[in-house]
């Protein structure tokens, strides 16, 4: 099997809180071939988006090691990983996040000229050829507030895939879509992975989530590929255990 | 489990209530045609899935928003021709609202935050101290009256929220994913404390996207696409029963 | 080709028009107000640089006057006394102390003449002629300039005037004029010829006439002497082989003069031809605006620190995933400070173009007080190059903090910010607050106000310099007017006549009483004595005399030690100011000794008067003998036969408060009646000094004030936009406020409430700081000495009243925003 394209080993995340610290990922360790598309589930504050932060570079962890494509990104500098993460990681947030001020392609344009990759003369053309992609070419002069939520995660997913990074992540990136374009955004993204894009994505989505070919839950900081079924069962259970134990308190 | 104990009085009533939001994009319609009625007593869980409009709903319910066509009572007043000062005041009296990101006032301590809405509305003059610290005993707090919300977990700030929702004693309990950024523990304790309002009177409704939550509720609405679904066709995925 | 950078700096100065407009509105008003002030005192002072040449300039002005008219000044063969006596001495190298080293000396005459357009009716303009020692075109010190036509020949009618009147009147070379005649039977339609306009840029003054150009016109001396029946010199300008030696010798100077002529030297003044007195005194002033312009350009900055402040904050996320993009902090600097340089850029070029115009104009204006002319449009460029880079630094400046501490944000931070930032609470001013007996939501708003330490005190700031500012001027400006208006309330006449030669009290007297409306006439004499209080230390002092009649209501003293004359109008013995008394270090019965021109005399002190100026008075007899104002009884030799000689004639007139007007009329008709007897004067309409002194005060304090409500709109803009962004950051809590039942009101008072506390702390900052900006003015402006300073508390009333009302002003628009949004609106996200 070939060299695995995202390694994490014994990952440690704690935080300082003012109610104590506050352990989040307790020694995690997990191997992920180029052109997976993961899908990482779990309760609320288990930690999936400090996980997915530890991914993209953007904190670091307590301890353990991460390296993707041969680069160890846990050692790197601050201003070696700016550059490596424009290069190498498409963000998709929950909420969009484009640049209000700027247009739709102006947007997808943005990362490429923070990124250096290709020619400034090329960018433009690039772009729409990206929006083109995503058929949303037609906006491509409006401002995103006259977009709706669909319009604007696929501006989002193209302005992700401007510098042509070789993994995408997103946290939650059909939280605030209808059902359609939710599935829409789905579909891209098995697209993409069949491409050699390897997409990560962090979600609540219980339906759309059973297309995804890898799922990873993560529970009280611990992770494990899981059915479904199973972790919901789990949560059901901890939940009743929890109310059982307060009825017999007062 | 416990058994719903709605009484027969309506206490909230949405008739053919319509919302349409102007964007740039378009007209956008939230809400088609919502009849709901709820009555003393009842815990009733709305579910979704992302965008239908669940949150829009309880906005309706609070007189955070209005209706754009449609008539809303709740607690006994049509909210749809006040202003928006007469609404603020209305609510204090008789909405407890609890968000899904606690919401407490970062410049107030605890027993002070949940002292404001008597102050805003102004009840239990000379005694509002004394009500806050019962308030916060019940939701079992009492040690950090004097904190700053900077100074306590997130689930104290959340049980604290609640404090603060019932200190004019509110006829109508209405929570938007009032336990979604909650621990385990937490969040049964909220549950638990809910369930407990509900069996002495208090009308509850939330919002939840947890099924497991939503399947102790005794009553479950689903919003899909701006519509109130039957109940045969509650959508079985949203609720683990 | 524009990349993100710069397309983002573009897009986001175009998306908020009304915040763009607000900061660059409070550039433009900075660099306006640097490039017009900077202006006026680099324009003036380059027009008089411009006009003067220093090899020109005097090095000693002696200013002498004769002891009564008609007094002989001139040697046997016809030349002035003074003249021979420093020829004589350079035609033997006199080593003479007081005219060695002379290089040249010339004389000056003036006075005062009345004149008309021939066939205008009775109307006589008054005017000053001018005389000089040397031929127009051979004059060596301060010579005027021809403008227009030729110099006039002597003896053949023919005159020229200063181009500041023939502007001032629409005369020009060609023009003839009358003169009103001396003596009552002369001939009055004798028509003289303008043949000369001519420019006069040095300052002109012949001891007690300040003679201004806009009604000068000169003459040769023997037809200036026609006209207006003068006997002498006023003054005389030298010039040494360098300017100490001249300085050194002024004392001197003045001995050998009054023992070897007839002229009665008056005093000196001493100048350094390197160094022109005009420039410095106009420096002086013009300093202050300068600094004040600076001033109110820095506290445009504050707003811009603030504004980028809030920009940094509201894009908290823009900046967050602009870094997930790829951009360093480096890039994100680029983008805020280009925001910022934008501001300067849009606020900096429509400044200076005003500041231009402005400052060419207050140049054109306030060049009469600067006893120049500014004639044509000017640009000032170092106004201009000050002003635009001031303008583009100064917002760049005010970035660096917040824009440098703004990109640091994480992007986690950034991206997650989800919920009301609750950081409030462990800081010692949050305990301290906790128990301050207010109710909940004053303690809220003090938290708010405290909270933001930074943004609290850039305001502040900026409110502070506003407050203290419009404190100070006031008070300054309050304490000088009383003090004018005391000064004039204690002289009691409202016409002043000075003949151009002193002549017999009783006679004079008579002519004036015969003019309708003049109810009395007194005696008057001024002259410079050297004091030396014998009781205290040996130092002398020389400290200007008045003298008058004691017994008359014509002077009204103030008391503080002593009886003076009020019982006794005829007691021998010299009454003193406070501001004498100071630095005589003397008090009532000490004896001084009082010399002038050689004669002295010893006085008991018996009255100090509080007065903000150094003076003595006396009896106008007593100084009239002292200064040699006497008509020789015949007994040379023997001064107990010497009549005294009042120098000027105060008239009080039956009319209480009269105008302008009724006391100009008064005076038109005495001098007629002293023209018709032979005797020229001078003349002061004592109710116009007060109005006019009155309006040049009130020019100079619109000026201070309007910088001072620069700052203050400058303070409040600032103050609105703290509270804005307050509104912004604090839109959340504000949503809380609402759902769990705050009324409108609440949420206004809110508000209100944090912008009065900003305002009074501020105003609180502001009281020492306008005490100290009110002394430093009135010590720039030249009056310290003169006047002791006492803060008039009830201005700082008034500031306080002002700054609540505008704190109030300045948060209504924010609260009322809070108090507009919906709930909706705010607790949506995205």
């Amino acid at each position: 099997m070939a060299e695995p394209f995202i390694k994490i080993k014994d990952l440690v995340k704690t935080f300082d809180t003012p109610a104590g610290p506050l352990n989040v990922l307790r020694g995690i360790s997990l191997e992920i071939q180029k052109g997976d598309f993961v899908a990482l589930v779990g309760p609320s504050g288990s930690g999936k988006t400090t996980f997915l932060n530890m991914l993209t570079a953007v904190d670091n962890p307590t301890s353990g090691e991460v390296s993707i494509g041969g680069l160890p990104i846990t050692q790197a500098p601050q201003r070696k990983l700016t550059k490596w993460r424009s290069r190498n990681v498409g963000i998709v947030f929950q909420f969009f996040q484009l640049l209000p001020t700027l247009t739709v392609v102006e947007n997808v344009i943005a990362p490429m000229d923070f990124g250096n990759v290709w020619k400034p003369r090329e960018r433009r053309d690039i772009a729409t050829k990206l929006l083109d992609r995503f058929e949303i070419a037609d906006q491509a002069a409006k401002t995103p507030d006259m977009l709706s939520g669909g319009q604007q995660q696929r501006v989002a997913i193209a302005r992700a895939l401007a510098n042509n990074p070789p993994f995408v992540v997103g946290d939650e990136p059909t939280g605030n879509l209808d059902r359609m374009s939710a599935s829409n955004v789905f579909d891209l993204f098995h697209q993409l992975a069949n491409r050699g894009t390897t997409v990560i994505v962090v979600t609540h989505d219980r339906e759309l989530v059973k297309s995804v070919p890898k799922i990873y839950e993560l529970v009280d900081g611990t992770i494990g590929e899981t059915t479904l079924a199973a972790a919901a069962a789990r949560r059901t259970q901890e939940l009743r255990a929890t109310r059982t134990r307060l009825a017999t308190q007062s | 489990m416990i058994m719903s104990n709605g009484n027969n009085k309506s206490v909230i009533s949405l008739q053919n209530v319509e919302k349409i939001y102007k964007t740039k994009a378009g007209p956008l319609r939230v809400l088609k045609g919502i009849d709901l009625e709820i009555n003393e007593g009842e815990f009733v869980a709305i579910v979704g899935p992302s965008g239908s409009g669940k949150s829009t709903l309880i906005n309706m319910i609070t007189g955070i928003d209005r209706p754009t066509s449609g008539e809303v009572h709740v607690a006994n007043q049509r909210l749809t021709n006040l202003s928006e000062n007469a609404v603020a005041k209305w609510r204090g009296r008789n909405v407890g609202v609890v968000f899904q990101f606690f919401q407490l006032l970062p410049t107030l301590t605890v027993i002070e935050n949940v002292m404001m809405p008597m102050h805003y509305v102004g009840t239990f003059s000379g005694k509002r101290k004394e009500r806050a610290m019962e308030l916060l005993e019940l939701v079992d707090m009492p040690d950090v009256a004097n904190k700053y919300p900077s100074q306590i977990s997130g689930g104290q700030q959340q049980r604290a929220a609640i404090a603060r929702a019932l200190a004019n004693n509110p006829k109508v309990l209405v929570g938007d994913e009032p336990t979604g950024n909650l621990d385990v523990v937490s969040a049964g304790l909220v549950f638990a404390l809910f369930e407990d309002l509900v069996s002495e009177g208090t009308t509850i409704v939330m919002v939840t996207h947890d099924r497991d939550l939503a399947g102790q509720i005794p009553r479950v609405e689903e919003v899909r696409d701006g519509k109130l679904m039957e109940h045969e066709e509650i959508d079985e995925r949203l609720v683990a029963r | 080709m524009i990349k993100t950078r710069s397309r983002k700096i573009l897009k986001d100065v175009l998306s908020r028009k009304g915040r763009t407009a607000l900061v660059a509105t409070a550039i433009l008003i900075g660099v306006f107000g640097a490039v017009s002030l900077i202006s006026v005192n680099d324009l003036l002072v380059k027009q008089i640089e411009d006009d003067i040449t220093s090899d020109e300039i005097a090095m000693v002005r002696l200013y002498v006057t004769v002891p009564s008219a008609g007094t002989n000044v001139t040697t046997e063969s016809g030349e002035d006394q003074v003249l021979a006596l420093v020829r004589g001495a350079r035609e033997q190298d006199s080593q003479l102390r007081g005219l060695a080293g002379v290089t040249t000396i010339e004389g000056q005459a003036a006075a005062p003449v009345f004149w008309k357009k021939p066939g205008s009716g009775d109307e006589y303009e008054n005017a000053d002629i001018v005389a000089f020692s040397e031929p127009f075109d051979s004059i060596q010190i301060e010579p005027m300039r021809l403008v227009d036509g030729v110099w006039p020949q002597v003896g053949v009618n023919e005159i020229a005037i200063e181009r500041r009147m023939a502007d001032d009147y629409g005369l020009s070379v060609g023009d003839t004029m009358q003169f009103r005649p001396l003596g009552g039977d002369a001939a009055a339609d004798v028509e003289w010829t303008i043949t000369a306009t001519v420019f006069h840029p040095y300052w002109f003054e012949t001891g007690r006439d300040e003679s201004q150009p806009e009604i000068r016109i000169y003459a040769n001396f023997e037809d200036a002497q026609t006209i207006a029946g003068f006997s002498g010199f006023k003054s005389y300008y030298l010039r040494y082989a360098d300017t100490q030696t001249g300085h050194d010798q002024a004392d001197a100077l003045e001995t050998v003069i009054a023992e070897n002529t007839n002229y009665i030297p008056e005093g000196y003044w001493l100048d350094d031809p390197d160094s022109y007195f005009l420039i410095h005194e106009v420096q002086e002033v013009t300093n202050i605006l300068n600094i004040l312009a600076i001033v109110s350009l820095v506290v445009s900055g504050f707003l811009v620190t603030n504004v980028i402040s809030s920009i940094v904050i509201e894009q908290k996320r823009q900046i967050g995933v602009m870094k997930s993009l790829g951009a360093t902090r480096r890039d994100n600097f680029f983008i805020y400070a280009g925001v910022a340089l934008t501001y300067g850029i849009i606020g900096t070029i429509p400044g200076v173009i005003l500041g231009v115009l402005v400052g060419a104009a207050m140049a054109q204006e306030l060049a009469p007080l600067a006893f120049t002319l500014i004639d044509d449009f000017q640009v000032s460029t170092m106004g201009v190059v000050i002003g635009a880079v001031m303008g583009l630094l100064v917002p760049i400046a005010a970035a660096l903090f917040p824009v440098l501490s703004g990109t640091r944000v994480t992007i986690i931070e950034a991206v997650t910010d989800l919920g009301i930032s609750a950081k409030w609470g462990k800081g010692i001013m949050a305990r301290v607050i906790k128990r301050l007996p207010f109710p909940a939501n004053i303690r809220q708003a003090l938290s708010n106000v405290v909270q933001k330490k930074g943004r609290l005190m850039l305001t502040v700031i900026t409110l502070t310099f506003a407050a203290a500012a419009f404190m100070g001027v006031f008070a300054m400006f309050t304490v000088i007017t009383d003090e004018i208006d005391r000064l004039f309330n204690t002289f009691q006449f409202e016409a002043l006549i000075v003949p151009t030669e002193p002549q017999d009290f009783d006679t004079v007297k008579n002519l004036i009483l015969e003019v309708d409306g003049v109810k009395d006439v007194y005696p008057g004499v001024g002259f410079g004595l050297e004091i030396i209080n014998l009781d205290s230390t040996d130092s002398s002092y020389e400290i200007e005399a008045l003298g008058y009649d004691p017994a008359a209501p014509v002077v009204d003293l103030d008391f503080t030690e002593g009886v003076g004359w009020q019982d006794d109008p005829t007691r021998e013995g010299i009454v003193i100011t406070s501001a004498a008394a100071k630095i005589l270090d003397a008090v009532v019965g000490d004896r001084v000794l009082v010399s002038a021109g050689g004669r002295s005399g010893e006085y008991d002190i018996i009255g100090v008067v509080s007065f903000p100026f150094e003076q003595v008075f006396m009896r106008w007899q007593d100084l009239s003998h002292l200064a040699g104002f006497v008509y020789d009884g015949g007994t040379p030799d023997d001064v107990s036969d010497d009549v005294p000689l009042p120098v000027a004639f105060l008239i009080a007139m039956e009319q209480s408060d009269p105008t302008i007007k009724e006391v100009d009329a008064v005076i038109d008709a005495v001098s007629e009646r002293l023209l018709n007897k032979g005797i020229t004067s001078s003349f002061e309409n004592e109710v116009e000094q007060q109005e006019s002194e009155a309006e040049n005060m009130m020019t100079f304090n619109m000026i201070f004030q309007l910088t001072s409500a620069v700052m203050a709109a400058v303070g409040a803009i600032g103050l609105l936009t703290t509270l804005s962004m307050a509104v912004f950051e604090r839109q959340k809590e504000i949503g809380v406020m609402r759902s769990i039942g705050a009324g409108s009101w609440t949420i206004i008072t809110q508000f209100q409430v944090e912008g009065i506390i900003i305002g009074i702390l501020s105003w609180f900052v502001a009281v020492p700081l306008s005490y100290l900006l009110a002394l430093s003015l009135l010590d720039g402006l030249g009056f310290a000495e003169f006047i002791d300073f006492q803060y008039p508390l009830w201005v700082l009333g008034l500031g306080l009243v002002g700054m609540v009302i505008i704190a109030a002003l300045a948060s209504l628009w924010p609260a009322l925003t809070a108090a507009r949004r919906t709930v909706s609106d705010i607790l949506r996200y995205q």
